[in-house]
This record gives structure tokens, C-alpha cells and sequence, in this order.
């Protein structure tokens, strides 16, 4: 009898740990799809991606090398979308990603590669640096919190 | 006694006009959660690099803290501690910054840290005048909290 109890005690066990697993890796697969989609819409000029997976609050804030837009509508009417016109061609890249899950919260950090070309000027860029990523779940959906990154020149 | 009660009326308006300004200032929340005790960790973090307290900067830090700043990465408080903290703390001295604004919300046993400053001042010979950009992530270890990731750029 003490042996059925503890195999089943065991399985319930293997049966949550293994549950907790995939949960865990949904969110990163969640998480990891967002940010592709973020990449996405940036290349693309397209505020369509951040309205969807944004939180959008009041006192949101935006960071990219020492500048902010102030609130989810900021960000996609005086960046993302602008720089469909502004530039002839972007190219982004996240690398090397890790995501760290804490219940309801979550924060990824990246490296960048950004590469374009400025359609006025003519100038190209090249540049490589690191992003952060913060998430909260709400509503079972993993939406971004805040976003900071910061590029210079390739060396 | 006419001219009491106008005065007295014009008190009134600037006290309300005054007040009205204060809460809008408010409403912007450019500073929050500050009173906070994660909030305190990254006060404490920020007073222990201008003074060039090396140990209670070091403290604040989890051992296994990320530090993005200026395209390069510190991936542990020892990397930090041995290679750029003591030139960031030498920078800071010859500097004068002001925080423009700060955020931060606990989440459970993570809090996040969001905060916009000035600075400005001459360093090797060179002028500063920037605003610059801080994101942090804060975790709660054996009921203390420790920064676990620093961003920074202007």
C-alpha cells in the first residue's frame, strides 16, 4: 500500500514539475515571439506589433540612447512609423537573447545589430549594442512594459 | 476692509492656482515609487557612485548583476567592482547631475527602476551636457533587495 501511495505521490510530482516546465516554456516562447514581432515592426515602420503587445499606461516610458518617448501613441506615431519615410532601408537584429521569468514579470536583454540607411542624407549607419526588454503578464499575455536600448558605431 | 477681502480673495486664487500646478506636476509622475525600499537601494546605489563609497556601491549590486553601459557589458558586481566602477565614480566626482525624473514599481520580488537625468560638467579636459538614461531590474534575495541588471546610456 505505501508503495502505490508514493508512486503515485511521485507521478503527481513528475506530473506538476513537468507542467511548471511547459508553462515556463511558453512564456518564453511568448516572450521570444514578441520580441521577433517587435523587430518586425521596426524594420517595417509598423505600430501595428507594439499596439498589440505594448502595455499601454499612463507613464510608460521608452528609452534609445539618451532619448524617451513618453507613452505607447509616442512611441509609434513619433518613431516606429516615421522611420519608414525617414529611412530607405532597417535592419535589426537581436542576438544572443535571455529571458528572466519571475512569476507575472519577466525581463529579456539582448544584443542589437542595426544597420540603415537615412533616406534625406543619403548616410548609412552600422552599429552594435544591448537592449532590455521588461514584461508583465496580464491576462495570461506577456505585454511590454518598457524597452531601453543603446547602440554605437561597429568597432 | 474692501481691500482685505480682495487681497484675501487673491490669496485664495494663487494658493488654488499654485496647488492646481502642484498636482498637475503630479499627475505627470515623473517621480514615483521613490519612498519605496527598492527605490532606496537604487538611491543608495546612485549617492555611494558620486561619493566613491566603493563598498556600499558594491553591496547594492547581486553577484550576478548585468551592467550594459556605453556598448560594453559587465556581467558580474566583482567585473564591475574591479574594472569600471572606480572610473565611473572618478567621472561622477567631476560631475554635476540632477534627476530629472524617476519611477519605480515593485512587482512581487522584482521591482523595476526607470529614471532621466542631467549632467553636466568637465571631464579630462572635455565639456559634458547630456541627459542620460538608467533602466533597472531589482530582485529580493534573503529579504533584501539587490540590483540585478543596470542599463545606462545617453
Amino acid at each position: 500500500m505505501t508503495k502505490y501511495i508514493a508512486i503515485t505521490m511521485l507521478s503527481l510530482l513528475a506530473f506538476f514539475a513537468n507542467a511548471h516546465d511547459k508553462s515556463h516554456m511558453n512564456d518564453e516562447k511568448q516572450i521570444t515571439h514578441i520580441i521577433h514581432q517587435i523587430k518586425y515592426g521596426w524594420e517595417n515602420g509598423d505600430g501595428k506589433p507594439f499596439r498589440k503587445h505594448f502595455l499601454d499606461f499612463k507613464g510608460a516610458r521608452y528609452f534609445e540612447s539618451g532619448g524617451q518617448n513618453v507613452g505607447l501613441n509616442d512611441l509609434v506615431e513619433h518613431h516606429v512609423e516615421p522611420e519608414k519615410d525617414a529611412l530607405v532601408f532597417l535592419s535589426l537584429d537581436f542576438s544572443n537573447i535571455q529571458i528572466h521569468i519571475e512569476d507575472e514579470f519577466a525581463w529579456a536583454l539582448a544584443d542589437t545589430a542595426v544597420k540603415g540607411e537615412v533616406r534625406k542624407s543619403g548616410k548609412t549607419f552600422d552599429k552594435t549594442g544591448f537592449q532590455t526588454f521588461l514584461f508583465k503578464k496580464v491576462d495570461s499575455e506577456w505585454k511590454v512594459l518598457h524597452t531601453h536600448s543603446s547602440a554605437r558605431n561597429r568597432r | 476692509m474692501k481691500t482685505i477681502n480682495i487681497l484675501l480673495v487673491l490669496l485664495m486664487t494663487f494658493s488654488f492656482a499654485a496647488s492646481a500646478h502642484g498636482d498637475k506636476n503630479k499627475d505627470k509622475g515623473l517621480f514615483k515609487g521613490i519612498d519605496t525600499p527598492a527605490a532606496k537601494v537604487v538611491l543608495a546605489f546612485h549617492q555611494a557612485l558620486e561619493t566613491g563609497n566603493k563598498d556600499l556601491a558594491r553591496a547594492q549590486l547581486a553577484d550576478d548583476v548585468t551592467i550594459y553601459e556605453g556598448g560594453r557589458v559587465e556581467r558580474s558586481a566583482d567585473e564591475y567592482a574591479h574594472h569600471h566602477m572606480l572610473s565611473d565614480m572618478k567621472y561622477l566626482a567631476s560631475m554635476k547631475s540632477k534627476t530629472l525624473e524617476h519611477q519605480v514599481t515593485v512587482l512581487g520580488n522584482t521591482a523595476i527602476s526607470a529614471s532621466r537625468s542631467h549632467t553636466q560638467g568637465t571631464y579630462k579636459g572635455k565639456e559634458r551636457d547630456y541627459q542620460g538614461m538608467e533602466t533597472m531590474v531589482l530582485e529580493k534575495q534573503n529579504g533584501e533587495w539587490k540590483i540585478k541588471h543596470i542599463h545606462w546610456s545617453h
